[in-house]
């Protein structure tokens, strides 16, 4: 079963914690990870993914296709929330500058009130608070009992949408063709 | 990073050196030059060579997803040096212009290759799995 997946932490460490576990699951044979990244949302309401690569035109290219992702595990009342109010999406590379992107997202989130965000973080779709870590990734998976148990002792809340042309169709023309990365590597903020 | 056992697995560990040494020589930016180019396109070769081999045994749809990402790769892998009149920026943006199509190139290709591996392990389980017994 492909599946987009998106585990959330009550901060960052543990989230870099359970990216080392998935991709020790993978080496396992236990699943495949296709790409993965570790995104956080900060004081100022921005989701930003830890990434090291400093080229600007890079960090575009990603914060477009993590938001684009973070948008499909979502949901259409996830998206319309804002993914639990993200303003924008960026990519905190080395250099600590962040490209603004995120597309749908960013767009309909400022257009929301306060009351409204707060309201989505309760509900059941996918939601990242401020100081909240997430692991966002492109799966395949057999027993999804697996990856249940392996992030059970950091404490993550678990998010799934399948991968299926009709998911990805369904989501528009900013549908998830971005960028993860292929293998495990550390996280960094800038 | 992914600890290769079986012939498609080594495949995508090499998928994923080669995308991490691409995007290491584009964190150098200013310092990047043609011959850093040159060295990762041998590497390409080497690698299109290999996985043209393996995609021969995958299923249709995986093989399919395998070749294009070839295609792009391997095009990536002949990007050559124009050395007619090319100021220091000219040439610094093209040899940036030419590692931005080798890690699009590598990263298609991992990618590629973890479905092929997904498809391969999801076939491994369900031949291993216990089957039901009928009375």
């Amino acid at each position: 079963m492909n599946t987009y997946i998106a585990v959330v932490f009550s901060n960052h460490d543990k989230a870099h914690q359970a990216l080392r576990k998935l991709w020790n699951l993978d080496e396992a044979g236990e699943l495949t990870v296709h790409g993965a990244a570790v995104v956080s949302r900060d004081d100022m309401g921005h989701i930003r993914v830890a990434d090291r690569n400093s080229d600007l035109g890079m960090r575009t290219a990603i914060g477009v296709g993590v938001g684009a992702l973070l948008g499909l595990i979502a949901g259409p009342v996830g998206v319309a929330a804002g993914v639990a109010g993200a303003a924008a999406v960026s990519v905190a590379a080395a250099t600590g500058v962040g490209a603004l992107a995120g597309g749908a997202i960013g767009a309909t989130a400022d257009a929301l009130t306060e009351t409204r965000r707060e309201n989505a973080a309760e509900e059941a779709f996918f939601t990242l608070k401020h100081g909240q870590s997430a692991v966002v990734a492109d799966i395949s998976e057999d027993l999804t009992q697996l990856l249940d148990d392996a992030m059970r002792p950091f404490g993550g809340t678990i998010y799934r949408r399948r991968n299926t042309a009709a998911t990805n169709a369904a989501f528009g023309d900013n549908y998830y063709t971005g960028y993860l990365y292929p293998y495990y590597h550390e996280p960094i903020y800038g | 990073m992914t600890n290769p056992q079986t012939t498609l697995e080594r495949a995508r560990h090499d998928a994923q050196e080669l995308h991490k040494k691409i995007a290491a020589n584009m964190a150098k930016a200013e310092q990047a030059t043609w011959a850093d180019v040159k060295a990762v396109q041998a590497d390409i070769h080497g690698l299109v060579a290999k996985i043209k081999v393996l995609a021969d045994d995958q299923a249709d749809a995986t093989k399919a997803g395998i070749m294009a990402a070839m295609t792009k790769l391997e095009a990536a892998g002949k990007l050559v040096e124009d050395k007619a009149g090319a100021s220091a920026v000219a040439a610094r943006d093209a040899v940036q212009h030419a590692y931005a199509a080798m890690l699009d190139g590598a990263h298609k290709t991992a990618t590629s290759l973890s479905s092929a591996v997904a498809a391969a392990r999801t076939k491994l389980a369900r031949a291993i799995e216990p089957k039901q017994v009928v009375a």
